[in-house]
Order: C-alpha cells, then structure tokens, then sequence
C-alpha cells in the first residue's frame, strides 16, 4: 500500500514533467515554423492550453499533499494554540467538500462534452473537464486520509 | 450586505488557517448559499475555465526559465556582473532589481508572469548576498507589477474593450507612470537600504568588470532575445516566456554544460507544482468572481456615485478608493470587466480622460495585485520564493503606501499623466 | 409561475457591440410583457466566460441564455459547420431565409439533444480580411501572409489552400500580435473590426465577405420548459422581434461602420474578384463533404433558391 502511494505521487512528477516538456517543445515549434518555415502546427495552441490544465489540476494534488497551498497559519498557532488540531479537521472537511464539488462538478461537464470534438485537435473538449475529475478525485483521498487520520498535537507539528 | 458576507467569510477562515484557495471557494460557497444557487457545476466550471487560458501559460514557461538560469549557471553569472557593477554600493542588488523590473515590464504584459520571474530569478540573488527578507520581497513583488503599466500590457488590451478607449493610446500613456512607479520604488529602496547593515563588496577593478561581463554575456543576451523578439513581432509575450527557456537550457546545457538530464527533470516538476499553486489558486479566485459578477455587487456601488458628477477630482479619487477596495480581494482582469463598464457613462458625464482614466483604473487595479488578503502576485512571490505570507505583507507595505501616495498626486494633478501622454503621441 | 424567475442572459461583445444592443431589448421587452414575472440580468464582455464557456454553462444550467458565434457550435453538431462554410450565403437574405427555415429549425431541434433550445439566429455579419501588406483583390494577394484564424477548421483550411500562413492567437492576444507584426493578417466581421480596435493596428480592410457569421441565441432546455406557456410564448416572440432587430441594424450599421473605420485612416478596399476566391476555395467544401456528408449543403443551397 505504501509502496503504491509512493509509485502513485512519482507517476503524477513524470507526468506533469512531460507535459511541461511538450508544452515548451509545441509552442517554440510554433514560433521556428512561423519563421522559419512559414507554417504552424494548427493543434498547438489548444494542445498545449489543456496541458496547462492537467499541469494545474495534477500539480494541486501535488501541492495538497504537501501542504504547499498558500495558507496564513501563525494567527491561529499563536491566538489559540489549543484549538488548532480541532480547526485542522475542519479545514480538512471545507476541503474535502470542495474537492467534492469540483470532482462532481467536472464529472458531469466531462460526460457533457464527450461528444464534442474540438475542430483543431480532433480531441474530445471533455478532456478539460477530466482533469478536474481526477484532481478532484485524488484530493478527496488526500483530505479523507486526513480527516480520519490521527488528530495532530500542535507540539508535534512545531518540532517538524 | 452580500459584499460583507463574502469578505467576512472569506477573512475568518484564512485567519483560521483555511489555505487562501480554499478560502475564496469557501466564500464562493457562502455566495452561493445567500443567492439560493448552490451548485458544484458553478465551482467546476469556474475553475477549470479560469485556469484554461493560454495568456497565463507564460507562468511555467517563465518559471522554467528561471528555474533553468537558477541552477544552469545563468543567474550566478549574473549575481557576478551585478555585484562587480554595482555591488560596492550599498542595496546594489535592488537597485539591479529595479531595473530588471521595469526591462521585463517592458517585455511581458502580465504582473503575475513578471514578478514570478523576477522573485525566481533575483531573490536567490539576494538573498544569498544577505539581504532582509522583507524588504526584497517587498520590492520584487512591488516591481512586478509595473508590467501591466508599461507596454505591452494584457490589462490595458483589456482595458481598451471593456472602456471602449484606445488601446494605443492607452499603451503609450502608460509609459510615463510605468518609469515614475520605478522612479518611486528607487526612492523607497534607499531609504530602506539606509537603515540596513548589509555586507558590500570592495569594488571591482576594470579586469574583473570585464571579465564577469563576459562570462556573462549569454546570460545578458536573454533580455535582449525577448525585447527584441517581442518588439519586432517575431513572437507574443506568452511564446516569448517559452523562448526564454528554451534559450536559457540550450545556453546552460550547451555553452556553460552546467546542465543535467536529471537536473532537467527535477526543474520541470518544481515548475509544475509552482505553477499548479499559483494557478490553482487564480480558478479558485475565478469562481468566487463569477459569483460576485452574478450577485451584482458592483452595480450596487456604481449607483451611488450618482451624485458626485459635478466634482471630477472627487468623482475620481472615490472611484480610486472603490477600485483599491476592490482590488483588495479581487484579481485585476475581472475587476476591470465588471467595474469599467459601470463606471465609464458617469466618466464620459464627469468630463474626464478615458484614456487618463483607464490607466489610473489599471495602475491601481496593479497595486491589488500586492494587497492583502487577496493579491495574485503576492501569492506567486511567496510561492515562488517560499517565504510566509506574513514576511511578503510586512515587506510590501511600505511600497504600497508610496504607490498609494503616486496614486493620489495623479487623481490631484491628472496632467502628469495627461500631458506626457499628448506629446508622446503627437 | 407565481414566483419571480431571474434569467442570466451573457455573451462575450463589448457593451458598444448590437449583441449588447440585442440583449437589452430583450431584457426590457421580457421583463415588461411578462409584467415583472420574469427578469433578466445581462452580462455583457465575457463576464460569465468565453464563447465555449458560455455554452458549457448555459448546458449545464448556471447561465439561463447566451449568445455567441454559431461556429462554436460545430464541436456538438460538425454539419452546423456548414453554415460558416467559405462562400456559402451569397446574400443575407438567402442566409436570414435558410436560418429562418426548416434547415434552421433542424440544427435548433439538434441543440435540444444537448440541453439547449434554440431561440434565433442573430448574426456577426460577413468576414472580411483586414492586414498591413495591401489590398486583396484576388487570392493570389493573401500568399505569404501570417494570418490569425479562429478555430473553424474550414477557414482554416481555406487561408492554407491560398497559401497564407493561419496561426491561432487567442482573440484577447490578436490586438497586440498585429500591432507588433507576429501576425499581419486577421478576419472577423465589421463590427469586430471596430469594436476590438484592430482599426489602430491594421491599413488596408478588404471587403472579401468570404464567409457569413451567424450568431445562435440560445436557452437552457430545462429552465424554457420550466416556464408557464405565457411565459414561454414571450421568450419566443421576444426572440423573433429582437433577432429581426439586430439584423436589421446589423445591415444599416455596416456602412456607418465602414465610413467610421475609413475616417480612422484604413485604406478600404472593395474591389474583390468573388469568384476567383470562390473557385480557389472549392476543396474546402469537398472536404467539408468528405467528413460531414452533403446532407445540409444541399439543403442550405435549395432552400436558397
Ligand atoms: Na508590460
Ligand atoms: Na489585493
């Protein structure tokens, strides 16, 4: 299981690395055919803009996990040092409620726009959609384990 | 009412500790809830359509760029030549800043974009050389946001549509303001810098200037890649962002060969996740807009300004005070979308300049992008430079206060924007 | 309905745009006809979104009515594509006749499929190419131009048969793309032309209505059929009045239009050889024909008649 969850978050490194890769390598080969070449590459634009989403939606399960989303927690360390394992819990649940409604949200609009079919890519535009499907979908698992997991002492995160 | 609802909400639980992202969809939330139009497809929507959107696109691409100078060797060339140029004096490296910021405002139109890479690019610099945290933040972030000032400038494109004001005159009057904002933060930078105990370096003879001038010329050429390319029409802002990474690997993998194919790797996935943090916090910052769009707040405040017609400097400076308020906790191109066209008849009635209109509008629409609680650029530079939101606020404060003071010398005498403008354009 | 109904109406113009103008009759007219059952709040500008986004959310129910460009339909319905074809509305009134007609009626009853009713079929007027080599009078004038197009796969192909050079720019990045020369080419309607400004950014603009622009007016299918019958038929005759409006001012503006961007220095060029471009651009029709079948070509070209 453990082992799963670490092959889990790698996977999703390579993947946001190689779409980052081909974003950069389709819109500077854009700009070399335009010049040089004079044509272009039809797809590139709307290619690399859904790249652009799954980066995002990807890199915020990324950053979920990590504890990277901006967040200001000296005020409540400092005003009530006792309440804050309590307010984690329910920051995990706003969380996992708005995970919740972004999964289902871009679930239904991903069924929506199966059919279609972008005109440039020949692509589905419901793959936009998918990414906040996935996203939504590993950032519950994220806040659940959280939410159920032990209840943190604040001396514990202090001494990290 | 609503407008207190939602600023309340979205206030408590940041301060409870609520990740800024969540905060804003927890506030969309609440919006929802009062309109009576709770709805997951709202945030879905709102989300991925903020976040798709080939303009912001230049963020990873800069951030690669800057992640690739950081660690390819460019940016160490660079700390070499500034500080052998102007490191014997004292807060060199902001004053290096400062002029960067005002060279990349005139190469990119997005403030998000510019501070991202003038945070990942100069404040390693900085901070290796010893500088106060604060402060640097401070500036960089202060210095972003001349980008949409200067031309070119998504803003002001915007800006144009939404006012129905000319888009070049728009961008030529910016020019002015856009110097006299860096001219500002010169003067705030010395007087920071006049406190502060930072090491100098012995000043550097003519061989050693030379020498890291050299060594650095590759690393010099980027900018000068991108003004140009920008320029002369080779290629847009957001393929310019590409263009400068992909320079800046060829430059450190080929000539400095500082370059790995593992190192490639581990700067794509930091790119990444930067980027995702930053944007996944501009689709939450999307939905809650949407929603305030759709509760009308602003036309409510439009229609109190009914009265002030007859005085155009009180008309102005109470409009500036709405737009800051505004800006507070809204990003810049949806706050000039729902606003401009509200406020524009009451303009066109005062008989003031659209044009000189539309770049206040901007120019402070700019300055909420480095106020708290919601301020996208403030967001990206503590991101970017992973330092806490509270070290960013403290250093960016005294910077707004001059800008806010810019502000109002403007709304006094609209002829320092005015009369530049006339005479650049003809 | 006893209860009042408030219905979001967005579209993506500027507020100086006719689709401005069209939504604010239909607001009043609504609004009054229903006797304050129904109320309509414009958000004009994108505000709610762009030309996709809009029709995403419009589908889903967070939007009540939009208003955008009938090309971006094609992804749901490819053979609405045919609409936008190069060349295919000789006049307006052939298009106004075919929209109007059971052709028109066809693709409405389509968007129903997908959660939309179909209320009219406002329009954008024709495409003409503005840029800042020279007149284009033939086909042959477009060679070598780096040309943004729109994602309509037809126009695309068309501006690659007669050897210009089509990049995709996103419309809120063409302003500066043609001021700084990364494209030197672009095409939209009249009323694009001046309401983005591409006036200040482009010399010559020639008349080559190469290709009709219809608009589409649509509902969420749920929200309509939500409504009272009275409440239904005043949306629908609401519709009808405010389309035949828009056209109409559509039509009388243009000229204005023209003189307006003339007065603003760009060299107006109505000298265009039609058929020269229409013969070079045939293969786009096989094409279209090849992926969609000639079903609704056919129609559109008989209900012409
Ligand atoms: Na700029
Ligand atoms: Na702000």
């Amino acid at each position: 299981m453990r082992q799963l969850s670490i092959w889990l978050w790698q996977f999703i490194d390579i993947i946001m690395a190689v779409l980052l890769a081909a974003m950069i390598l389709l819109v500077f080969a854009n700009v070399v055919l335009r010049y040089g070449f004079s044509s272009g590459l039809r797809p590139s634009v709307e290619l690399s803009r859904l790249g652009f989403v799954w980066v995002v939606m990807l890199g915020a399960v990324t950053a979920l996990r990590r504890g990277e989303h901006l967040a200001v927690t000296e005020l409540a360390d400092r005003l009530f040092p006792r309440a804050v394992p309590f307010l984690r819990k329910a920051i995990w649940l706003v969380i996992l409620v708005s995970v919740w409604m972004l999964f289902w949200g871009a679930a239904k609009q991903t069924l929506a726009n199966w059919n279609n079919i972008s005109p440039l890519t020949g692509l589905p535009s419901g793959l936009f959609y998918l990414a906040g499907v996935v996203s939504g979908a590993l950032m519950g698992f994220v806040a659940l384990f959280n939410l159920f997991g032990p209840l943190n002492k604040p001396d514990d995160e202090a001494q990290e | 009412m609503t407008l207190l609802l939602f600023l309340s909400v979205l206030l408590f639980s940041i301060f409870l500790g609520l990740p800024v992202a969540f905060a804003l969809l927890l506030a969309a939330m609440a919006l929802m809830l009062q309109m009576d139009l709770f709805s997951a497809d709202i945030l879905a929507q709102s989300m991925i359509n903020g976040v798709d959107s080939f303009p912001l696109l230049a963020i990873p691409f800069f951030l690669m760029a800057g992640e690739v100078m950081a660690s390819g060797g460019l940016s160490t060339r660079i700390v070499r030549l500034a500080t052998a140029l102007m490191g014997h004096r004292k807060g060199g490296l902001g004053y290096v800043a400062i002029f960067t910021a005002v060279l990349l405002a005139g190469l990119s139109g997005s403030a998000v974009a510019d501070a991202a890479a003038l945070v990942s690019i100069l404040y390693p610099m900085m901070k290796k050389a010893g500088y106060p945290e604060a402060p640097s933040m401070g500036l960089l972030a202060s210095g972003g946001i001349i980008a949409p000032v200067i031309p070119p400038s998504l803003p002001l494109i915007i800006m144009g549509v939404a006012g129905n004001i000319s888009i070049a005159k728009l961008f030529i009057g910016g020019i002015v303001p856009g110097l006299i904002m860096g001219m500002a933060l010169i003067v705030v930078w010395t007087v920071i810098m006049r406190k502060e105990d930072v090491e100098v370096a012995p000043k550097a003879d003519r061989s050693e200037r030379l020498a890291a001038l050299k060594d650095g010329v590759w690393a010099l050429f980027l900018p000068v890649i991108i003004i140009g390319g920008i320029r002369f029409g080779v290629f847009t802002p957001t393929e310019a962002a590409v263009v400068a990474a992909v320079y800046a690997i060829a430059v450190s993998a080929f000539i400095y060969r500082e370059l790995t194919w593992h190192s490639l790797f581990r700067m794509l996935v930091q790119s990444a996740r930067t980027t995702a943090m930053v944007m996944f916090l501009v689709g939450s910052a999307m939905v809650a807009a949407w929603l305030i769009t759709v509760a009308q707040l602003p036309q409510q405040l439009a229609e109190l300004l009914g009265p002030l017609v007859d005085s155009p400097k009180l008309l102005m400076a109470t409009i500036m005070v709405i737009v800051l308020m505004v800006g507070m906790v809204m990003d810049l191109a949806p706050t000039i979308l729902i606003l401009v066209p509200l406020f524009m008849p009451i303009i066109k009635l005062a008989g003031i300049d659209p044009v000189y209109f539309g770049l206040m509008f901007v120019i402070n629409t700019s300055i909420g992008l480095i106020t708290p609680p919601v301020g996208n650029v403030l967001n990206v530079v503590c991101g970017v430079g992973r330092v806490p939101m509270s070290t960013a606020v403290k250093g960016v404060l005294p910077f707004i206060a001059v800008y806010l003071m810019l502000l109002a010398l403007f709304v006094a005498f609209p002829s320092i924007i005015i009369v530049p403008m006339k005479i650049l354009i003809g | 309905a006893s209860a009042q109904v408030t219905l979001k109406l967005a579209h993506a113009a500027p507020a100086s745009d006719l689709q401005q103008t069209l939504s604010l009759f239909f607001k009043e007219q609504v609004e009054a006809r229903s006797n304050g059952s129904l109320k309509v709040n414009v958000f004009p500008q994108g505000q709610l979104g762009n030309d996709a986004q809009m029709i995403d959310g419009t589908r889903s129910g967070i939007i009540d009515i939009e208003m955008s460009g009938l090309n971006n339909f094609t992804g749901l319905i490819p053979e609405a594509a045919a609409f936008t074809l190069p060349f295919m509305f000789p006049t307006r009134e052939i298009a106004y006749k075919v929209l109007d007609g059971d052709v028109g009626q066809g693709v409405s009853k389509q968007m129903e499929e997908f959660g939309l009713k179909g209320l009219g079929y406002p329009e954008n007027g024709y495409r003409n190419v503005s840029n800042n080599r020279g007149p284009i009078r033939v086909p042959e004038d477009l060679k070598g131009l780096r040309m943004r197009v729109n994602s309509s796969k037809a126009l695309n192909d068309m501006f690659d048969m007669v050897g210009a050079n089509p990049q995709q720019i996103p419309v809120a990045e063409l302003y500066t793309a043609l001021e700084t020369g990364v494209v030197d080419a672009q095409d939209h309607p009249i009323g694009v032309v001046q309401s983005f400004k591409f006036y200040e950014v482009q010399k010559y603009l020639s008349l080559t209505r190469h290709a009709y622009s219809p608009l589409a007016l649509v509902m969420n299918l749920n929200k309509f059929n939500g409504l009272s019958a009275e409440e239904q038929k005043i949306i629908t005759e609401v519709s009808a009045e405010a389309v035949a409006m828009q056209r109409e001012l559509s039509i009388a503006k243009e000229d204005e239009m023209i003189a307006t961007l003339e007065a603003e220095g760009m060299m107006v060029n109505r000298d265009v050889d039609g058929a020269a471009f229409q013969k070079a651009v045939k293969p786009v029709w096989r094409n279209f024909i090849k992926e969609n079948g000639d079903t609704l070509i056919n129609a559109i070209l008989e209900a012409g008649m």
